[in-house]
């Protein structure tokens, strides 16, 4: 029975287990492990803001992500300051106005997810946007990785790598955004980094590491549920240390044999 | 008469009110083996990724009559070198199919070896892009650029961190090519032998354009005194033609 009663938990948790990790590969590929928690942090104004208009939170949030998204990579196309400096900046101060608009119980339930009241509606976006990710990050993957490992090259073959570099930053906002309502701004990137940090430790392909990443990212998802549901502790943080303890066993296993895929 | 292909005229490029390249003019036609010299800091990358659309903050004008099959070997790309991508991989990016990346067909892999197999370095294919040495990045930089074909190929000093014997080689190779695939290159060098004895035209650059024509006539130690200031001289090179370098 606690597997039925916890149905929506459990889709939303295997979907974005399997699917935010893919992200992480190309976050990191990109230098940008910084850049989803900063985002992350950059998304509170968004429900601060749908708060404050007394708008569907979820539909504000998806909004906010997008232009947070669209905004980031022009100011970034157009200035020479660096990325991490962008977000940095807005980071810092979404993070001001969000917790002077966000009362304070409600603030610490968007730093660390809300599960208490998930509705279908919550669990068809999670899976529909899951499934949106990893359709169009392995549907057009070797693009995705030409532009991002070597833009120069890749813009000489004639792809456009601006356009992907878009897409890219939409697709991390929209990840970024449906991880919150798991695990909550604090933990979101995690769901995103770990599994694809602890992929990276042994593979030698980025192929491999992007199934690696999956695969791992769904083993944390199904133990950390396994975990919060028989402990009764709240499921986002458990599932971010399952990834963590993953990263950690495949960091001490790698050490010891040198296995590589 | 040969087709232009490329059309630079009046290029300026400043960064920060510091002029970089200074009211640059010249044409690139079909079958040049055209080379740009000038010292550090002359522009000569710049010059490259002006006219390859890398760089847009320029005025002046790039005027791409033709649009041929172009690649691009670069003096070096920044990557984290722990990251996990093959040398096949890394050709993959580029060939084939989207499909393909997943898994490669037979014919694939085929083409991916022999172009390895051209420069010496096959027995690269499944080495991890991160672990070669400065030479076997450049050979397989070169490698990759001789894929699917180009018949128009910039080269960014493609021969640095290249041990001699193989730069022979792969200057070889690129004249073999030259010849059977009626190419067209330019080629950022400072070993002013091989610009003797392999370009066509020759261009030298600092800031502003400071000579061009073919190298027999422009490489001459007054230009080069010009160019490279009190440390360029003239040479007798080993082989049985006459060259010229820079001596410090």
């Amino acid at each position: 029975m606690i597997l039925f009663d916890n149905l929506n938990l459990i889709i939303m948790g295997l979907a974005l287990g399997l699917s935010l990790p893919l992200i992480g590969v190309f976050v990191i590929l990109r230098k940008q492990a910084l850049l989803s928690d900063a985002l992350a942090h950059v998304l509170l104004l968004g429900i601060a803001l749908s708060l404050a208009l007394k708008i569907n939170a979820a539909a504000g949030l998806f909004i906010f992500a997008l232009a947070a998204g669209v905004a980031i990579f022009f100011i970034k196309d157009k200035s020479r300051v660096n990325l991490d400096a962008v977000v940095g900046v807005f980071f810092t101060a979404s993070l001001a106005v969000s917790s002077l608009l966000i009362p304070s119980e409600e603030l610490l339930e968007t730093f660390l997810g809300n599960l208490e009241n998930i509705g279908r509606g919550d669990v068809a976006v999670s899976v529909v946007l899951a499934g949106f990710i990893i359709v169009a990050l392995l549907g057009r993957f070797r693009e995705f990785a030409f532009a991002a490992f070597a833009p120069d090259l890749a813009q000489v073959d004639r792809l456009k790598v601006k356009k992907y570099e878009l897409a890219f930053m939409l697709i991390l906002a929209l990840g970024v955004a449906v991880g919150i309502k798991l695990v909550g701004t604090l933990l979101v990137s995690a769901l995103i980094i770990v599994p694809a940090a602890s992929a990276k430790i042994f593979s030698r392909q980025i192929r491999a590491m992007a199934v690696w990443s999956m695969l791992l990212g769904l083993a944390s998802a199904i133990t950390g549920l396994i975990y919060s549901l028989k402990l009764a502790t709240p499921p986002g943080p458990t599932i971010i240390l399952a990834g963590s303890a993953l990263f950690f066993l495949v960091f001490i296993f790698h050490s010891l044999f040198k296995i590589h895929s | 008469m040969a087709e232009k292909l490329i059309s630079v005229s009046n290029l300026n490029v400043s960064f920060d009110g510091k002029a970089v390249l200074d009211d640059v003019t010249f044409d690139i036609e079909s079958g040049d083996i055209l080379a740009v010299i000038g010292p550090n800091g002359a522009g000569k990358t710049l010059l490259l990724k002006s006219i390859l659309g890398l760089n847009k903050n320029y005025s002046g004008e790039v005027v791409w009559h033709q649009r041929p099959e172009t690649s691009y070997v670069p003096q070096k790309i920044n990557f984290d070198k722990d990251f996990p991508l093959t040398v096949k991989e890394f050709f993959l990016l580029e060939i084939g199919g989207r499909s393909s990346f997943w898994l490669p067909t037979p014919d694939i892999v085929g083409e991916i070896k022999k172009r390895l197999q051209e420069v010496k370095a096959a027995h690269l294919i499944n080495e991890r892009l991160g672990t070669l040495s400065q030479g076997e990045m450049q050979r397989v930089l070169i490698a990759r650029s001789l894929l699917e074909n180009p018949k128009l190929i910039f080269f960014d000093e493609p021969a640095s961190g290249i041990d001699v014997g193989t730069e022979e080689t792969v200057y070889n190779l690129l004249h073999e090519l030259y010849l059977k695939n009626n190419l067209t290159m330019v080629l950022v060098s400072h070993e002013l032998n091989i610009v003797y004895r392999f370009a066509t035209k020759v261009i030298c650059l600092n800031k502003n354009l400071i000579c061009q024509g073919l190298p027999s006539e422009v490489l001459n130690p007054q230009t080069l005194h010009k160019i490279f200031g009190h440390h360029a001289g003239v040479y007798k090179h080993e082989h049985k033609e006459q060259g010229l370098g820079v001596s410090d």
